[in-house]
C-alpha cells in the first residue's frame, strides 16, 4: 500500500514535471511573444483566461487530459482572431477593438464551455460503451470458471465443501 | 535333501550328500567342499543356522590374516539352499579342513607316549594358534579335543578347529569352561578371554592324558558344587595319578582364579623347563558363621547364593526376616556392607519392579549378585553372565522362549542389570568390561518405539545376527541391503494388507544403520495414514537400493506403489490425480523405486499441487469479483469511464483544433 501510493505520488510529480515543462516552454514563447508581437500576447492572455483557470482549479485524477481537453476548444475559439492580429498592422488597437467585443467573448469562452460540457458528457458515453462491452467479458469470464472448476473442483470456488 | 544354487566365489562347490558330522559346530552344519580351480585344497564348507549369531569380528580377522595351526576361513557367501523345509537362503563358510582326525577319538600308542606329545607338539602347536589370536585379541573359546585334530603327514602336531561359526563357548562341555561360566547354559557363556582358553587347554591336557573327558559320569551340579568347594583341579583330578610336571601344568592352567591361572607366557616358559612362578591368594569365598537355609547348612557364599536363587519365594522372606546390615556383616565378614550397596540391594523397597514374585526375584537377585559377583545373574530362571546377554536372547528368540525374552527384558528395562552391574563391578572384570554396553541397551530396552525395545538390543548386542523377522524366515538378511532383498521374496508370501515391516526388521536397519532412525520413527506417527507410510518407505527404500545395490526390488515397489496411490487423492487437480496413479502403476512394474521417486517425487509433486491450487483460487476468486462488478453496471462516475471519458473528451478536443486551425490558417 504504501509502495503504492510512492509509485502514484511519483506517477503524479512525473506527470506535473511534464506539465511543468509544457509550462516552461509555453511561458517562455509566451515572454517572446510580448516581447516581438506584444498585441498577440495580450489577445492570449484575455482569451485563455478559462484554461488557466481550469490548470488551476482541477484537482481530478483525469487532470491531464480535461485540460487539455479546455485548452484545445479554447484554443479553437481564440485561433481565428488571433490569425486576424498576426496579419493586420494595427496591433494592439485591433485587439482592443476585439476585446470591446461581445462576440469574441462569446466565441472564446463559449469555445471553453464546450469543452467543459462534453468532458461532463464523455463519462457518460464511456460508461454506454463499456457496459455494452462487459456483455462479451461476462461470457469469457464464466468460461475460465468453468475450466478451472473442471480442473480442481467445487472447491477452488470457496463456495463449497472441499472434495 | 540339501542342494546348493551355484559355487560359492565361483569355485568352491559344496556336497550337501555328504556331511561332515564331526566338524559341525553349534551353529552350522558342515558338508565336504571342493575347490574347481584347485581340486588338492581340502576345504570344508560350514552352513550357518538362521537364528545363531556366528562371531563376526573373529571371522573377518581371520579371512584377512590367517593364524598357523587354526582352521581359516576362506570365503563366505549366500547361497540358496533347497531344503526340506523349502528353498531358504543361508550364509554358507568355506574353511580349510583340518588334515587329520580328531583328538577326540582318542590316543593311537603307535604315535609314541602321550605324556611327549603333550609336552611337545601338542602344546607347541597350540601355543603358537592362540599367540596368533592373542595379538588380535581373540580368545579361541573352542577348545577341547573335538575341536582340535593331528595335522597332517610329516607333521606331529595339532590343528585347533574353527572358532567363528558359533558362540564363544556355546560348544564346550560344562567342565571345559572356567568355574564362573560352566554353570551358564551353553547358549549363554559369554565372550570370555585368554584365561577362559587357558583354562579349556588344561582340561584338554588333562582328558588326553586320561583318555576320557575329566568328571564323566558326574552329574553337572554334583560336578559344579565339587569344583566350588575343593577348586577345580582338584574336583577334576581326584583319584587320579598325575606325573609331577604335568600336575603343575594342571595347578597352572586349570587356577580358578583367572588372574592367578596360568596365560601363555606361563605355558611356553613350563615347555621350556621352567616353573612359572604365581602367586596363589585363592580368593576366600568362606561365610564367616555358616547359614542354616531351606533344611541345609552353608559355608561358602556361592553355594548360599544358588542356594537362594533355586528357592526365590522362600529366600526373600528368609532375607526380609534378617535385620538385614547386622546380619550381612556376621555372615559376610570379607565385606562390609556399604550404604551404597544395601540401597542397590534395596531390601526395604519392595515394590521396586511391579508385582511382589518380581520383588521378590529382584531381591533375591541382587543379594545372589552380592554373595557371588563373579558368578552368573540368575534371575526368573535365567543364568547368563554379564558379556552373554546377547547370545541368551539370541537363544531365547530362536528358540521361541518368550518367558526368557520377557525376563531379559525385565531385567534390561527396568533397571535391574544396572543394579546387578554396579553390585559386582568391583569384584568383576567381565561387569566392567561389559558395563558401558549394557548400559547403552538399558536405555534401549524399555523403549517402545520403532527400532527400539528388545529387538534393538538383540541386534545391538550381537552384531553378526541376521535380522530375525517373520516376514522372511526363509531369508538371510546380514545386512539393510539382504533384509531388503529378503523383504522383496517374503513379499510374495504375505497377503495383501498384513503390515509389510515388522519391530524385528526396524530395530535390525535401524541398529545397522543410525541414520535410518528418523524415518522409521516417523512412519510410526500417529498422523500417518497408510498411503503416507508407503510414500516414505518408497523414498526410503528407493535411497537404499542404490546406496545397498540391491537391484530391482518388484514385490516391493508393487506393493508400495498400490499402497501408496491414496495419497493421489489429497491432490487438488484432477488431472494431476489420474496422470500421476498411471505412472506410478507403470513404473511399479520395473521394480525401480529409486525411478519411482526421480519421476513421481511426491514431495515436490504435493507442493507444486497446493501452490497450483493457491493460485488458482485466487484467480477465481478474482474472476469472481470482476463478474459482480460488470453484473452490477457501468455509470459516468465510475473511474474507469471517467478515465475513458476524458481522454475521449481531449482527443476530440485536438480534432476540433485542428480543424479549425486548417480552416483558419488554410482557409485565408
Amino acid at each position: 500500500m504504501a509502495r503504492n501510493a510512492a509509485k502514484k505520488t511519483g506517477g503524479a510529480a512525473q506527470g506535473s514535471g511534464g506539465m511543468g515543462l509544457g509550462l516552461g516552454a509555453g511561458m517562455l514563447g509566451f515572454v517572446t511573444a510580448v516581447i516581438v508581437i506584444p498585441a498577440v500576447a495580450a489577445l492570449l492572455i484575455v482569451g485563455l483566461a478559462p484554461t488557466i483557470a481550469s490548470w488551476l482549479a482541477n484537482q481530478s485524477p483525469n487532470r491531464k487530459n480535461q485540460i487539455l481537453t479546455v485548452l484545445a476548444f479554447n484554443l479553437a475559439g481564440i485561433l481565428p482572431y488571433l490569425a486576424k492580429v498576426m496579419q493586420s498592422p494595427r496591433g494592439l488597437n485591433l485587439v482592443m477593438e476585439i476585446t470591446g467585443d461581445v462576440f469574441s467573448w462569446l466565441v472564446m469562452y463559449g469555445a471553453a464551455s464546450a469543452a467543459m460540457i462534453m468532458l461532463l458528457a464523455a463519462p457518460q458515453v464511456a460508461a454506454l460503451v463499456l457496459q455494452m462491452m462487459a456483455h462479451d467479458r461476462l461470457k469469457s469470464i464464466a468460461t475460465a470458471q468453468a475450466r478451472l472448476v473442471d480442473e480442481w473442483g467445487e472447491a477452488v470456488s470457496g463456495e463449497t465443501a472441499e472434495d | 535333501m540339501y542342494n546348493c544354487s551355484e559355487p560359492l566365489d565361483k569355485r568352491y562347490t559344496v556336497a550337501f550328500t555328504d556331511r561332515l558330522a564331526e566338524l559341525d559346530s553349534p551353529g552350522a552344519r558342515a558338508f565336504a567342499a571342493k575347490n574347481s580351480e584347485d581340486p588338492d585344497e581340502s576345504v570344508y564348507a560350514l552352513v550357518q543356522e538362521r537364528g545363531v549369531p556366528l562371531r563376526l569380528d573373529v571371522l573377518e580377522a581371520l579371512m584377512e590374516e590367517p593364524v598357523d595351526f587354526l582352521s581359516s576361513p576362506l570365503a563366505t557367501g549366500l547361497t540358496t539352499i533347497d531344503s526340506p523345509t523349502g528353498e531358504v537362503e543361508r550364509l554358507v563358510i568355506i574353511v580349510t579342513r583340518p588334515p587329520g582326525p580328531s583328538l577326540a577319538r582318542g590316543w593311537d600308542a603307535s604315535r609314541g607316549s602321550i605324556d611327549q606329545f603333550i609336552k611337545g607338539p601338542f602344546l607347541g602347536s597350540v601355543a603358537l594358534a592362540l599367540n596368533g589370536l592373542q595379538q588380535n585379541e581373540m580368545p579361541h573359546r573352542a577348545i577341547r579335543p573335538g575341536n582340535i585334530f593331528f595335522a597332517g603327514e610329516g607333521h606331529d602336531g595339532v590343528v585347533l578347529g574353527e572358532c567363528f561359526s558359533a558362540p564363544a563357548g556355546s560348544g564346550q562341555p560344562d567342565v571345559f569352561e572356567p568355574l564362573e561360566r560352566s554353570i551358564l547354559p551353553p547358549d549363554a557363556r559369554g565372550e570370555g578371554d585368554q584365561a577362559a582358553d587357558m583354562y579349556a587347554l588344561g582340561v584338554t591336557v588333562l582328558a588326553l592324558f586320561l583318555g576320557e573327558t575329566p568328571g564323566e559320569g558326574r552329574g553337572r551340579t554334583e560336578m559344579f558344587h565339587a569344583r566350588l568347594s575343593h577348586g577345580s583341579f582338584w574336583a577334576l583330578t581326584a583319584s587320579k595319578q598325575l606325573p609331577g610336571s604335568l600336575s603343575t601344568l594342571l595347578r597352572g592352567l586349570l587356577n580358578d582364579d583367572p588372574e592367578e591361572r596360568w596365560d601363555l607366557r606361563d605355558l611356553i616358559q613350563w615347555v621350556d623347563g621352567h616353573v612359572p612362578q604365581r602367586a596363589s591368594g585363592l580368593a576366600n569365598w568362606s561365610l564367616s558363621r555358616p547359614v542354616k537355609f531351606s533344611g541345609n547348612t552353608y559355608s561358602d557364599r556361592r553355594l548360599l547364593a544358588e542356594a537362594f536363587a533355586g528357592h526365590i519365594g522362600e529366600a526373600a522372606t528368609f532375607l526380609r526376616e534378617q535385620d538385614f546390615v547386622s546380619w550381612v556383616q556376621q555372615v559376610v565378614a570379607s565385606e562390609s556392607m556399604s550404604d551404597r550397596i544395601e540401597r542397590l540391594i534395596g531390601i526395604g523397597s519392595d515394590a521396586d519392579i511391579g508385582g511382589e514374585t518380581s520383588a521378590d526375584e529382584a531381591l533375591v537377585a541382587k543379594f545372589c549378585m552380592f554373595l557371588d559377583p563373579t558368578g552368573p545373574v540368575r534371575y526368573r530362571g535365567l543364568l547368563l553372565s554379564f558379556d552373554s546377554i546377547g547370545q541368551a536372547l539370541a537363544s531365547a528368540e530362536k528358540n521361541g522362549r518368550q518367558d526368557g525374552v520377557d525376563a531379559i527384558t525385565e531385567l534390561l528395562s527396568g533397571g535391574l542389570m544396572v543394579a546387578l552391574l554396579e553390585i559386582a563391578e568391583t569384584r568383576n572384570a567381565t561387569a566392567r568390561a561389559s558395563g558401558d554396553q549394557i548400559r547403552a541397551v538399558t536405555a534401549r530396552a524399555g523403549k517402545k518405539g520403532p527400532g527400539m525395545g528388545i529387538e534393538r538390543v538383540l541386534y545391538d548386542l550381537n552384531p553378526a545376527l541376521p535380522c530375525q523377522s517373520d516376514r522372511f524366515r526363509g531369508g538371510w538378511a546380514g545386512s539393510v541391503g539382504g533384509a531388503l532383498k529378503a523383504l522383496e521374496n517374503g513379499l510374495a508370501s504375505l497377503p495383501q494388507g498384513a503390515p509389510m515391516l515388522d519391530r524385528h526388521f526396524m530395530a535390525f536397519c535401524i541398529g545397522r544403520d543410525k541414520a535410518l532412525a528418523r524415518t522409521f520413527t516417523a512412519l510410526a506417527h500417529p498422523n500417518v495414514d497408510g498411503a503416507q507410510a508407503a510414500v516414505m518407505m518408497l523414498e526410503l527404500f528407493g535411497s537404499l537400493q542404490i546406496s545397498e545395490k540391491t537391484g530391482p526390488l518388484k514385490n516391493l515397489s508393487s506393493r508400495l506403489a498400490d499402497q501408496a496411490k491414496p495419497v493421489f487423492k489429497t491432490f487438488r487437480n484432477r488431472r494431476s490425480r489420474e496422470e500421476l496413479a498411471a505412472r506410478l502403476t507403470g513404473l511399479a512394474a520395473g521394480g525401480d523405486l529409486a525411478r519411482i521417486n526421480r519421476e513421481i517425487a511426491f514431495s515436490r509433486a504435493k507442493a507444486e499441487d497446493n501452490r497450483a491450487y493457491a493460485l488458482a483460487q485466487a484467480r477465481f476468486a478474482e474472476l469472481t469479483r470482476l463478474r459482480l462488478k460488470l453484473e452490477a453496471g457501468i455509470t459516468g462516475s465510475d473511474p474507469d469511464a471517467q478515465r475513458f471519458g476524458a481522454a475521449g473528451a481531449s482527443f476530440i478536443g485536438f480534432i476540433v483544433l485542428s480543424v479549425t486551425a486548417l480552416a483558419v490558417f488554410a482557409g485565408g
